[in-house]
């Protein structure tokens, strides 16, 4: 009797762990994170810190989101490790530090996710940036001129149908899509391109003299080319020729358009929040696309924030004082 | 006199930590304005009301959640979603509740009937599978959806090809053409009428002050509100 009593129990106990086995089998897919990891890679600083936030609090409930900040120590090989550790779905890089980093990545022979998806932004041309990655698209950080254009129209008692723009010879190929914009919004967007590196001084005051007086532009869009904006370049030049002809200048810098520099009456730039939205409204694209980026081009930013340089703006074009509520900052 | 001086320290103390709003409101109402601009207009015309204003559908139904007001504006379809209110304004255009809505494009037409293979801009009142559901509605054969949560960033998705068209009131037709010289196409939907703002109240509770308030807002928030009165 009692080792018919002890087989019994033997039996039970042995019926009972299967039990909880196939019960741990069961629940396991469910109590491990079934949502695809997205790591995003961004340097310390607040503005990406923001962005990487946004896109956190879209992104959170369908996908676990991953983070690694990155600096200018940050070591090749040691950046390939830690994306072979996390195996991302998708990779967000914010910045050129961590497109390059990644381009790194996808020239390894053994990358476990070189052909993953990854989605720029905060970067300078992030298209130019990321070509030669596979697999890639993004948002680009800088504003059209076209989106500041209208911007600026809204508000302009003055009427804008001719912008002019001094630039590098660079910059070529991306006004060229920038005048079609233009075109579309009646505006003729006017290029002057300047060559090679020296004499930027000589150059931006011919720049201004051709597109002011020859051409007759109402508006002059600045773009943000720190070679054309020195110090010197901006109090002796930009600023004394815009002040002489009362031209309304648009930048895309808000300390450009603050009342101690004023050099832009109107400055827009691109808005970080929206930034995060649209990168990740792009994850459920790509996710949608088969985690493909093909047919998913580099986007322009959707939502900008403005500044008005209020006593500047009044001066240069006067103000229609009932659109001042489309401003985001005025400076007085 | 030490006593004297503890009491006004104390009562000095209630006074800044206490809430001195009779009650409070929520406003998720996407603009084209800025937010604050119609924020403190509201603040101004309500001095008595706790004026919360949201651009995030997820900042806004998480807020309602769990610190319920005495009342929410936003759209009627956004306030029909929410569990413990009651619709006890709806704004009021030409002696309508509801408005009708477009779709607009440039440069080409919009044939409904491929509309699925197309992609729409909208702003984004109900979140990601709140709006595909909404345009369902609409739609069986639903487009592909781009959402913005402001009125003016529904324009650079026409600008930039991003969106073949855009989904807004008739109203707010003319507003784009004011901004833009950009050549609009209007495709009328037929049958799609879309409740316009409305003032919902939390269920057992009767925000008497926000619906006087309400009552006497001046033309100029009923402007930016997208409204003539109230019904």
């Amino acid at each position: 009797m009692e080792i018919m009593s002890i087989n019994i129990d033997k039996k039970c106990k042995n019926s009972l762990i299967m039990i909880l086995a196939a019960i741990a089998v069961l629940l396991f897919p469910l109590l491990s994170d079934a949502r695809d990891p997205v790591l995003i890679v961004k340097p310390e600083a607040s503005a990406f810190e923001d962005v990487k936030n946004v896109i956190a609090d879209e992104l959170g409930d369908e996908f676990v989101i991953k983070e690694l900040t990155i600096s200018s120590k940050t070591q090749k090989d040691r950046f390939a490790n830690h994306i072979n550790d996390v195996s991302p779905k998708l990779v967000v890089l914010m910045d050129n530090k961590a497109i390059g980093l990644f381009k790194y990545y996808q020239s390894l022979p053994h990358g476990k996710a070189s052909n993953v998806p990854s989605i720029a932004c905060m970067g300078v041309f992030v298209e130019k940036a990321i070509s030669g990655i596979k697999n890639s698209t993004g948002v680009s950080y800088e504003v059209p001129p076209v989106t500041s254009i209208v911007g600026l129209r809204v508000i302009s008692k003055k009427k804008i149908s001719k912008v002019g723009v001094i630039h590098r010879e660079f910059m070529n190929e991306y006004l060229k899509k920038d005048i079609a914009y233009c075109k579309r919004e009646h505006t003729e967007l006017i290029p002057y391109s300047i060559p090679g590196e020296k004499n930027h001084s000589k150059l931006v005051k011919k720049g201004l003299k051709y597109l002011i007086k020859r051409k007759s532009i109402d508006v002059l869009w600045v773009p943000n080319d720190s070679a054309l904006l020195k110090p010197d370049i901006i109090k002796n030049i930009w600023v004394p020729m815009i002040d002489k002809y009362k031209i309304p200048v648009i930048v895309c810098v808000g300390t450009l358009a603050s009342t101690k520099i004023n050099l832009g009456s109107f400055a827009v730039l691109p808005d970080h929040e929206g930034i995060g939205r649209q990168v990740a409204e792009m994850v459920f694209e790509v996710r949608d696309n088969k985690w493909s980026t093909e047919g998913l081009d580099v986007v322009p930013p959707l939502s900008v924030y403005k500044i008005i340089n209020l006593p500047l703006a009044e001066k240069s074009m006067g103000i229609k004082q009932g659109y001042i509520g489309t401003i985001d900052h005025i400076l007085e | 006199m030490r006593r004297f001086s503890n009491i006004l320290f104390l009562t000095t103390i209630l006074a800044f930590t206490t809430n001195c709003y009779a009650e409070t409101l929520y406003i998720f109402y996407p603009v084209t304005v800025r937010s604050h601009i119609l924020q403190n207009k509201m603040r101004d015309a309500c001095p008595d009301i706790e004026i919360k204003l949201f651009g995030k559908n997820r900042d806004f139904t998480k807020a309602v959640k769990t610190t319920p007001p005495d009342a929410v504006l936003s759209k009627q379809f956004v306030l029909k979603q929410l569990n413990n209110f009651e619709i006890k304004l709806s704004g009021v255009n030409k002696g309508n509740t509801v408005e009708p809505y477009v779709l607009l494009s440039v440069d080409k037409n919009i044939d409904i009937n491929t509309i699925n293979s197309t992609s729409l801009g909208v702003i984004d009142y109900l979140g990601r599978q709140g709006m595909k559901d909404l345009i369902s509605n609409f739609f069986p054969k639903p487009p592909k959806l781009k959402r913005t949560t402001k009125v003016e960033d529904l324009l650079p998705l026409l600008t930039f090809n991003m969106a073949d068209s855009i989904f807004i009131s008739k109203s707010q037709v003319k507003y784009f053409q004011k901004i833009s010289n950009m050549n609009f196409v209007v495709t009328n939907l037929s049958n799609v009428n879309i409740g316009i703002a409305g003032l919902a109240v939390k269920k057992g509770g009767t925000a008497t002050l926000t619906i006087n308030s309400f009552k006497g807002l001046n033309n100029e928030i009923l402007s930016m509100l997208g409204v003539e009165g109230w019904k």
